[in-house]
């Protein structure tokens, strides 16, 4: 063993470590090894099972991020700004029913047609 | 007996171990066969200096490394292996040691309860290692596991204060205590047989 030292000496005790190693080594390593590998195969660690559930896994935690990531993506997307054409209609008509009216994509809707009506 | 740390010893080289743990992740029960043997021996003797009961001993690492294993997808490869696994059976050594009294009286050592006359050097040699056990019981357990990871597996400050969960200036500490300690205490039985 090293001389006593009131330093602390930062390698190793190689005579210190090689009777402790003497006395904390016993026989059984062989039966050792055998029954964690027994114990890993009933765990089924490294089987295809495990092997796939790990997958599964991955793939659930990936759709969790691309489905928070689309409700993100979509709800801090601007309301889409009023056309040129709805304004003008809207300016020339005094009527925000009548600009919808006319520039809508789609079929008239016969409760703006009224609104829009009415509002004239 | 070898005189230096177990690592270079067995020859450990903690850059292929991400490697086996991928190989055995993905089904290659070589690779788990190379891990689990490796470190074999380092898990039992820390468990068995941290319980000093070698049955104990040998089912608190056997249930570490199988918890290591069942988790083994959570290690991460940019780290080295050696000190994760050597933490979960720290833990699980410990565990079991608070479950259970702690005995008062040390194993007699397997040697020493042969029978028959022995040489002489082999008397000494026996004599200093139940003295060596007397000793490293009376050890406070971190200053213990400190001194066995560091003296015995080799592993370094930083690595051991992960695997105890303390600052490296603590592991320091305990290993520069316990070595004194150790030291003083084979020192008093040596003047005593020799006095």
């Amino acid at each position: 063993m090293n001389p006593e030292s009131k330093a602390f000496s930062a390698e190793p005790d190689r005579v210190l470590g090689a009777e402790l190693r003497a006395l904390l080594d016993r026989p059984g390593e062989a039966e050792f090894v055998a029954v964690v590998m027994a114990g890993a195969a009933a765990a089924g660690v490294g089987s295809t099972r495990a092997v796939l559930g790990r997958w599964a896994r991955v793939a659930i935690a990936g759709l969790v991020v691309v489905a928070v990531g689309s409700a993100l993506v979509s709800r801090s997307t601007p309301e889409p700004a009023p056309t040129l054409d709805a304004e003008w209609v809207a300016a020339a008509t005094g009527s925000a029913a009548a600009a919808a009216l006319l520039t809508s994509q789609n079929a008239p809707d016969a409760t703006l047609l009224y609104a829009s009506v009415e509002s004239n | 007996m070898s005189a230096v740390p177990d690592r270079e010893a067995a020859g450990s080289r903690d850059d292929d171990e991400p490697a086996l743990v991928a190989r055995a992740l993905a089904g290659d029960r070589t690779a788990l066969g190379v891990l689990v043997t490796r470190f074999a021996a380092p898990v039992r003797r820390l468990a068995y200096a941290i319980l000093r009961d070698a049955d104990e001993a040998d089912d608190a690492a056997q249930d570490g490394v199988l918890q290591a294993l069942v988790k083994l997808d959570r290690y991460d490869p940019a780290r080295p292996f050696g000190p994760w696994l050597m933490r979960i059976v720290a833990n699980a050594a410990i565990d079991r040691r608070r479950r259970r009294q702690v005995r008062d009286t040390s194993e007699l050592d397997e040697g020493l309860a042969g029978g028959g006359p022995l040489p002489d050097v082999e008397v000494d040699r026996l004599a200093l290692r139940r003295r060596l056990a007397m000793a490293l019981d009376k050890l406070p357990p971190r200053y213990r596991m400190a001194l066995v990871l560091f003296d015995v597996e080799g592993y370094s400050q930083a690595e051991i204060a992960e695997i105890l969960g303390v600052a490296p200036g603590t592991v320091r500490s305990a290993v520069f205590h316990a070595r004194r300690r150790m030291r003083r205490w084979l020192e008093d039985w040596k003047e005593e047989g020799s006095g």
